[in-house]
């Protein structure tokens, strides 16, 4: 059982914080990710949690922290990402060097025969570690951190850049591990590879708790499937799928993506009104999160500096139009999601102004911000 | 965590290991195969310890203090252990079992020199009169000085990259401690002049006498390998001088291993 309870990494002169006030619990028995794009605090989390780096907040580990169990090696394996960059001696055979951290481990030179073999490095056994390819250095690692059999994983993306034979492998190890009463923290930045592998997902976004939900509930609300459609006159195939009822993003003139709609039907509605495809193809979007459920922290790095209008002839006819949007925005703002959340209402639409066809349809549609609206500008 | 068997797999499971000694050993039996060979310098002591003028310090000592250093780059330059070092306790335990290792090891070395420059000694035929001496039970007592510096050579190479936390600081602090030591010394001495040569102008020869780099300069730890020493020193003095470095690195050590989050 591990808990994270209110992990903070602040730094000084304004700097936003990178992890802050992060709380979130992962069980025995199950695949907890820690899921979240590239500097979203993951990798830090982790190292607090450990106690690598400086921070606020405890982490605890069966009740204890890191630093306060007797034989850390018996309670947390760790594979951390700096292990795959600065990695061991090059010179060092593999057996060698897993048997010298088997000594370290308090645990016997067979032991690390034995995990040689489970991590199916024993053919490479011999071979010094300069020509380990990153999948054989990432199997090493997770073979010194099972070395003292440890109950908790704790892994900072174990399968970036790998093969998908090797991801597929450590989606197993990790889940036979979970299955075997393991706890397991697995730090991840891909979304549909946490709905693969995980049975939690917390999301983190700037360091900040997004979501903390069964992977189930993470599939419904947060990931979504999308037909990517593409064709000369993918136009009036979009006003045709509009009037059936599936919603329509027009990524460009010749492509809209649909949801809503399943890739057979559209090709039948296509067929049926002698639409000319050229391409149709699924596709899974991660659509943002729901609202973070703390309110605004003063911690918290101030909302972007609004930008500049975009162009003199045409910044005088927004104008208007912005004032107008803003109350619509902020009337909507009780239900609206995360983009017009982070900054306030106002900025919100100055961000959006450059394209007044994008202006209207937020005001057409108060209620439903999370539309990417982006696409048009 | 059994920190003394991980040391000695640490240490047997690189080629460096065993470059190191290679290299110190036939480096050893070249500079002691030319000592034989100039007649004017065949004393005895001077051969075995394989005493090179030039060095500050024997090449055993320099040879221990690498393979000392690099015992604690290595784990800095490779952090594997980094998530098991987070207690104190086990940081200490793990300076203890390096320092076991690196005595051991010392000591071999310095065996090894003298076994290997007493067969260069031996075969050049003239070691008659000292082999005999030997036989009588009168053993130079240098020779127990070598074994000493040899020693300390490398743990002063091993606390020094312990707490400069890198193979390359620790190795310049053996290589240059002989080089502040000594100006240090003349002063506490009563600016005795150390080199032996006519030191009388300003400027230059006053910079020189301050970092004694020259061919022809008397190191103060020479008396232990057959060189002319710099000051005439007792034993205590000598022993003083060599052990003394390494206390003050365990102080060092003994201050900041518990303040430290890593090695």
């Amino acid at each position: 059982m591990f808990q994270a309870v209110g992990l903070t990494k602040s730094y000084r002169r304004g700097r936003p914080p990178a992890v802050l006030d992060l709380s979130f619990d992962a069980r025995p028995g199950q695949v907890t990710a820690l899921l979240g794009p590239v500097g979203s605090g993951r990798t830090t989390a982790l190292l607090l949690a450990l106690g690598l780096e400086r921070g606020q907040g405890v982490a605890l580990f069966d009740g204890r922290p890191y630093r306060r169990i007797k034989r850390p090696e018996r309670e947390v394996g760790a594979v951390l990402a700096e292990q795959y960059r600065c990695p061991r001696h090059p010179g060092r055979r593999a057996r060698a060097h897993l048997r010298m951290v088997a000594a370290a481990s308090g645990v016997t030179a067979r032991r690390a025969d034995q995990l040689l073999e489970q991590t199916r490095l024993t053919p490479a056994a011999e071979d010094r570690l300069r020509s380990f390819s990153p999948g054989m250095n990432r199997r090493l690692a997770l073979a010194e951190a099972l070395l003292a059999d440890p109950g908790t994983l704790l892994l900072d993306e174990p399968t970036h850049e790998l093969s998908p034979k090797n991801a597929e492998w450590f989606h197993a190890v990790l889940r036979a591990f979970a299955a075997g009463g393991g706890t397991v923290l697995v730090a991840l930045r891909s979304p549909q590879e946490a709905a693969a592998l995980a049975d939690r997902v917390v999301t983190l976004e700037q360091g900040r708790l997004l979501a903390d939900q069964p992977v189930g509930e993470f599939l419904r609300t947060r990931l979504q499937d999308e037909v990517s459609v593409s064709g000369p006159q993918v136009g009036r195939l979009a006003d045709l799928l509009t009037e059936g009822g599936a919603q329509v993003r027009r990524e460009s003139g010749t492509r809209i993506s649909v949801s809503g709609a399943s890739r057979t039907e559209i090709g039948e509605l296509a067929y049926r009104h002698g639409v000319l495809l050229h391409e149709l193809t699924d596709h899974v979007v991660t659509r943002p999160g729901p609202i973070p459920s703390s309110p605004a922290n003063p911690l918290s790095p101030p909302p972007p500096a609004p930008a500049p209008p975009p162009s003199p002839p045409r910044s005088a006819a927004a104008a208007p139009l912005v004032a107008a949007t803003t109350a619509t925005a902020s009337a909507a703002t009780a239900s609206a999601g995360r983009r017009a959340v982070v900054g306030a209402a106002g900025e919100t639409v100055v961000v959006l102004t450059p394209g007044t066809a994008v202006t209207a349809s937020v005001a057409a549609r108060p209620g439903n911000p999370d539309q990417p609206v982006g696409g048009d500008a | 965590m059994n920190a003394l068997r991980y040391e000695w797999r640490r240490l047997t499971g690189v080629r460096s290991t065993w470059m190191i000694i290679l290299a110190v050993l036939v480096l050893d039996a070249v500079v002691a195969e030319a000592t034989v060979r100039e007649s004017v310098l065949t004393e005895p002591v001077r051969v075995l310890t394989a005493g090179v003028p030039l060095l500050p310090l024997p090449l055993a000592a320099l040879g221990a203090g690498a393979l000392g250093a690099l015992s604690y780059g290595q784990e800095v330059r490779y952090p594997v252990l980094r998530p098991l070092l987070l207690r104190p306790g086990r940081r200490i335990a793990l300076l203890f079992a390096k320092l076991t290792v690196s005595g051991c090891v010392s000591v071999l070395l310095a065996a090894a020199t003298l076994a290997v420059d007493g067969v260069v000694l031996h075969l050049s035929g003239r070691a008659g009169g000292f082999e005999r001496e030997l036989l009588h039970g009168r053993f130079p007592a240098a020779l127990v000085g070598f074994t000493v510096l040899v020693l300390a050579g490398g743990w002063i190479g091993l606390l020094a990259a312990g707490l400069l936390r890198s193979a390359a600081a620790g190795l310049l602090v053996l290589v240059v401690l002989p080089v502040f030591v000594e100006p240090a010394l003349s002063l506490l001495r009563g600016h005795q002049v150390l080199t032996g040569g006519p030191v009388r102008s300003l400027g230059l020869s006053r910079l020189r006498r301050l970092f004694p780099v020259d061919s022809g300069h008397a190191w103060f730890y020479g008396p232990l390998s057959g060189l002319h020493g710099a000051v005439p020193l007792s034993p205590v003095e000598l022993a003083l001088l060599v052990l003394g470095p390494v206390l003050l690195l365990l102080l060092g050590h003994a201050v900041l291993i518990s303040r430290r989050r890593g090695i």
